[in-house]
């Protein structure tokens, strides 16, 4: 009985250890399993977290069903299963298909509804699922478009204005250029490789030096630059160029990039320079005309000179001329008269009377005549209607004839005294007007120096000139008279009660000055006058 | 119900009255398992009921008595097999602590456990009240398991029943030092 219970409570106790065992082997696997779980979960907390705020996401190889997903992951799951999600999907499962498929990372961008997301597939064929990463990117395609829109408009101002933009980075000697810059330097942007150097190779000779210089101060002092220089082409042609530069200072304050723009500035310059051509020449036109004013004005002002001049001339002439024409005339009438009177009173009357009446009637015709001449000579000078006939003429001989000529006729026997000095020579001059001036210097060295010396005539030939000097030892002229001794109609007055006209010595003058010749005097009063006249070879 | 009760209760009964009587509560009681259990096993209340009324039938002893004799003695097996549940330095700090920590860690290690409720209310240093919250209103199982552990921190107590109702569902318990 006892061993029965015994043996009843062995078989409990033996159920019961199997029992317990089997629940101990339920209870491992249901450990290994949980176990497996667990790692998958951590697995996927980590690579689906919720606090991810991009969508992430595990669709199956075969389905492409969704398998796990964060919470945005999920939201785009739903609305690609959406009805208004169905065309996209279409797209998505084909990008899925095309990635697992041939086993590549795959990117691409889609509407999902007001957003614009960037998915990145990476497929785990063994494992049978690809792996989704997601992102927001429409702030981005709208920054993207953002950019877009200020480089074209970039671009387009700096088409407008002709400039292109820089920059320079001074550790690596890198350099950069917009594209208007190689459009504005007028080089191949596909060819041409930018650098300092192949920049400053483009520049004429004359600017490669400052351009140089201008990069290595901004660097050495920290300064930004402007400068102007030339573009140069192999047909000699040229653009200018503004170049501006700027730095930017490194954390070490040194001078780590450049950058800056170049404009072209070609038509600013030539119209700057046109400007100042046009300028200059105003400028000289202006000179010119002033000066051609002031010679007007000179010449208006010797003109009212020359109008007075004949204002007084006409005056002094007219008192002159009645005066010298009256007294002449005056004699004739009372000889004249005298005539009549010897006519009247004495039939058989002495020819030695009248000879002696009409001698004087006979002197001052002669008188009058030459004064007519003279003034008609006056004339002629006065309305500029002399003939001028210059001739190679033997200016000694010339001389000889009319020192003849007035020595003959002295009554006093005085002659004039002739001297040459240096090497003579034929000169070109009017004879005519040279005679006639010679003639009222001999004539006057006469008539002022009675019972005094020989006049002297002295010529003197030097290599480039000549001299004529007349010379006399008569009463002389007052200084102060000097100045006017060349004007129509003047006397001297230590010279009234000699006659003369007063014209002689202004028509020699003016004779000498179409003679291209010079007449000067010097007198010292009491002891005689010398004249002389220059003329050029 | 968790099969370390079955256990211990028939080692308690063959302890108290000898294999034979073990053998008769399992062949009268018609038990599912035929009194197989594995402490780490989960088995039926029913089963637990039926072998408490079979002794009682058997002994003459009121069930109540019966549940609170098997509570004292279970508690001894707890407190030697569970040691790290056993480090609050007194009764009510024990007893404060069934609901926050011992019940928590119990269900970690099994999940599926149907644990009651111990709502307890620390009055003063000599009184404590315990709601006892259970559909197998055991609150005498609660009494004996109490009595152990005032044996085991070696604090003489008297448990009274406060008030009972839904049929021993809600029981409030007072527990005076002595």
């Amino acid at each position: 009985m006892e061993i029965e219970l015994l043996e009843k409570a062995l078989k409990r106790q033996k159920l019961a250890r199997k029992e317990a065992e089997s629940l101990l082997e339920r209870k491992s696997l249901e450990l290994y399993n949980a176990n497996l779980r667990l790692q998958e979960v951590i697995t996927n907390t980590n690579l689906f977290p919720e606090e991810n705020p991009n969508p992430v996401m595990r669709c199956s190889g075969h389905t492409y069903d969704l398998m796990y997903a964060n919470k945005h992951g999920k939201e785009i799951n739903m609305f690609l299963n959406s009805y208004t999600g169905r065309r996209v999907k279409e797209k998505f499962t084909q990008e899925l298909s095309l990635s697992f498929e041939k086993g590549i990372h795959n990117q691409f961008d889609m509407a999902i509804e007001n957003k614009t997301m960037r998915f990145n597939l990476v497929p785990f064929p063994l494992k049978n699922y690809i792996n989704i990463y997601a992102s927001d990117i429409t702030d981005i395609k709208a920054t993207e478009v953002r950019m877009q829109n200020i480089t074209a408009t970039l671009k387009q101002a700096q088409q407008l204005a002709r400039m292109g933009s820089w920059e320079l980075d001074i550790a690596s000697n890198h350099m950069i250029w917009s594209e208007e810059l190689f459009h504005v330097l007028q080089v191949d942007p596909e060819k041409f490789i930018p650098s300092h150097e192949s920049y400053i190779n483009l520049l004429h000779p004359d600017d490669k030096q400052i351009s140089n210089d201008a990069v290595n101060k901004a660097i050495k002092y920290k300064k930004e630059f402007v400068l102007i220089h030339r573009r140069i082409f192999d047909n000699r042609e040229e653009i200018y160029l503004e170049c501006r530069g700027q730095i930017d200072l490194g954390k070490d304050g040194k001078v780590k990039r450049l950058y800056g723009i170049c404009i072209d500035v070609s038509s600013k310059i030539k119209a700057q320079q046109a400007k100042e051509g046009f300028t200059k020449e105003l400028e000289v036109k202006v000179k010119e005309r002033t000066e051609e004013l002031i010679n007007s004005e000179h010449k208006l002002r010797l003109s009212l000179v020359k109008e007075k001049e004949l204002g007084e001339l006409k005056t002094s002439f007219v008192s002159m001329a009645s005066h010298q024409f009256r007294t002449p005339l005056a004699v004739i009438q009372s000889n004249l008269g005298l005539l009549e009177i010897l006519n009247s009173i004495d039939e058989n009357q002495e020819p030695e009377k009248y000879k002696k009446v009409t001698g004087r009637i006979a002197g001052e015709i002669t008188k009058m005549t030459e004064l007519i001449d003279e003034v008609l000579i006056l004339g002629k000078l006065t309305s500029g209607n002399v003939h001028y006939d210059p001739q190679d003429i033997d200016l000694i001989e010339c001389c000889k004839v009319l020192n003849k000529q007035f020595n003959s006729i002295q009554q006093d026997g005085r002659i004039i005294d002739f001297e040459i000095e240096g090497q003579p020579y034929n000169i070109k001059l009017d004879s005519k007007l040279l005679t006639h001036s010679l003639s009222n210097l001999f004539s006057n060295a006469f008539k002022y120096s009675e019972k005094k010396n020989n006049p002297k005539l002295k010529i003197i030939f030097r290599p480039k000139e000549l001299s004529i000097i007349v010379k006399d030892y008569g009463i002389g002229i007052s200084h102060t008279e000097i100045p006017n001794l060349f004007q129509p109609f003047f006397r001297a007055k230590n010279a009234t009660e000699i006659k003369g006209t007063g014209l002689g010595l202004s028509i020699a003058k003016e004779y000498i000055e179409i003679n291209k010749g010079h007449i000067d005097v010097k007198s010292v009063l009491g002891e005689g006058s010398c004249f002389e006249i220059k003329f050029n070879r | 119900m968790k099969g370390i009760i079955f256990t211990e209760f028939l080692e308690l009964v063959e302890n108290e009255f000898g294999l034979a009587m073990v053998q008769q509560i399992i062949d009268e009681c018609e038990l599912d398992t035929d009194g197989v259990y594995t402490s780490v096993g989960t088995y039926s209340h029913k089963d637990m009921f039926k072998m408490v009324g079979k002794l009682s039938e058997i002994k003459g002893v009121p069930i109540p008595e019966l549940l609170t004799v098997f509570g004292e003695y279970f508690f001894n097996t707890l407190s030697n097999d569970y040691p790290q549940f056993m480090k609050q330095a007194n009764l009510f700090g024990f007893l404060d602590s069934i609901e926050s920590y011992i019940h928590p860690e119990v269900l970690k290690l099994y999940p599926d456990a149907e644990l009651p409720a111990f709502g307890s209310e620390i009055k003063n240093e000599n009184e404590l009240f315990l709601n006892y919250l259970s559909s197998r209103k055991l609150s005498d199982l609660a009494i004996g398991l109490i009595n152990g552990a005032s044996k085991y921190f070696n604090e003489e107590v008297n448990v009274f029943k406060v008030s009972e109702e839904d049929g021993g569902e809600k029981v409030m318990l007072k527990i005076k030092k002595i």
